[in-house]
């Protein structure tokens, strides 16, 4: 398991300190540009973000601009999952709110990439100018029955 | 007194400067938001992707699919954008975000920060602290100046694994705002009736002080 922040999963966290589950944590900018860099073709970059800590363990260490940077090699997979708002029948998504985050990265990422998408429209209906993440990147698509929308952190305002 | 944690905000909330970009981390650092000083005009950033980051929604309101980082529900002001993570990584390493304010375990005399691990106790991963640490120009830590054991947490050397290296750049606490100087550590301001001894006292690393130190005028 590759992740970087996983909250106040406690289930996750027993599994992980307890040695159940293997789990690399990586920065999350540079989990996110190892996604994308996987589905554009590029095999590694360098970023700062962990120099000096333990994430630089074992990887090549160089300096541009006076900065330290580390190596960073992309991220493939062999089956990417996601979930959008909407979709077409051409593959073509659209992510709601903050929920895009990974999704259109590890579309990028996958050999595969499934969605499953809120509502499922023919292709045509969807606007171009609208689409985050190109049909070319997704190879499955479903549409859900239904969705649980659960909260974390439920944080609100009194009206005065 | 010592502050509270909404007294750090407060402190914190006058380092903002106008027409700037903001990336405010998970607990006391959000508080800044609601202290935001008149004829300052800030935007704050979260790294899940989202710019132009509004308050909390009113009761009823919320929607799952708008979160921040910390995973609370949030709202978007007037001009608000939305991005992936690629994007929102782009725009702190590349340098576009003014100032990050982010807590932290520890802080060392060299601006090493330790705040996302305790071995065998507490991991739940890094998320963007690593990327904001290695890029952001500028980072303030708010924290209190010690642990639940009383422990200081300005130390000589950090003892937790390290977030980033000589990245701080000021920590502000509920006793004293330090700066964090070629020499070490420096101190800037104290809380209101807290003494310079009694900062001294709770502060393990070695404190720079220079003539009168003044009170936080919150």
């Amino acid at each position: 398991m590759i992740s970087s922040y996983v909250g106040e999963n406690a289930e996750f966290e027993r599994q992980m300190l307890s040695n159940e589950l293997e789990v690399e944590l990586i920065p999350q900018g540079s989990l996110a540009e190892r996604c994308r860099a996987g589905g554009a073709g590029i095999p590694a970059f360098f970023t700062p973000a962990g120099y000096g800590t333990e994430v630089q363990m074992n990887k090549e260490v160089r300096v541009f601009n006076g900065k330290n940077h580390i190596l960073e090699h992309a991220l493939i997979s062999d089956f990417s999952f996601v979930k959008a708002w909407k979709g077409d029948t051409a593959g073509n998504l659209i992510f709601k709110g903050t929920a895009r985050n990974f999704n259109p990265l590890m579309a990028m990422a996958g050999k595969i990439t499934v969605a499953e998408v809120e509502e499922l429209v023919p292709a045509g209906e969807l606007n171009p100018n609208e689409i985050h993440t190109p049909g070319i990147f997704v190879q499955r698509i479903i549409k859900g029955d239904a969705f649980e929308k659960r909260i974390e952190n439920r944080t609100t305002r009194k009206k005065n | 007194m010592a502050l509270d944690k909404n007294g750090i905000a407060q402190r914190i909330a006058q380092e903002l400067e106008n027409n700037t970009y903001v990336n405010l981390g998970i607990g006391i650092p959000t508080l800044v938001a609601n202290h935001i000083p008149k004829n300052i005009n800030v935007e704050f950033q979260s790294e899940n992707g989202v710019l132009g980051m509004g308050p909390f929604p009113f009761e009823g309101e919320e929607d799952a699919d708008m979160i921040n980082a910390g995973k609370q529900t949030i709202t978007t002001m007037p001009g608000a954008v939305l991005f992936d993570s690629a994007t929102s990584f782009s725009m702190i390493r590349g340098n576009h975000i003014q100032l990050s304010v982010l807590g932290a375990m520890e802080v060392a005399e060299n601006g090493d920060i330790a705040n996302w691990k305790i071995p065998g106790k507490m991991v739940k991963g890094m998320g963007g602290a690593m990327d904001l640490v290695a890029s952001s120009e500028n980072i303030i830590v708010a924290m209190t100046h010690t642990n639940r054991k009383g422990e200081s947490k300005l130390l000589k050397k950090c003892t937790l694994p390290i977030t980033g290296v000589n990245c701080i750049k000021k920590i502000v606490t509920d006793l004293a705002v330090v700066d964090v100087t070629l020499n070490g550590f420096k101190l800037v301001e104290r809380a209101p009736g807290v003494t310079v001894a009694e900062i001294i006292s709770a502060t393990q690393a070695n404190l720079i002080v220079n003539g009168d130190i003044p009170e936080m005028i919150l």
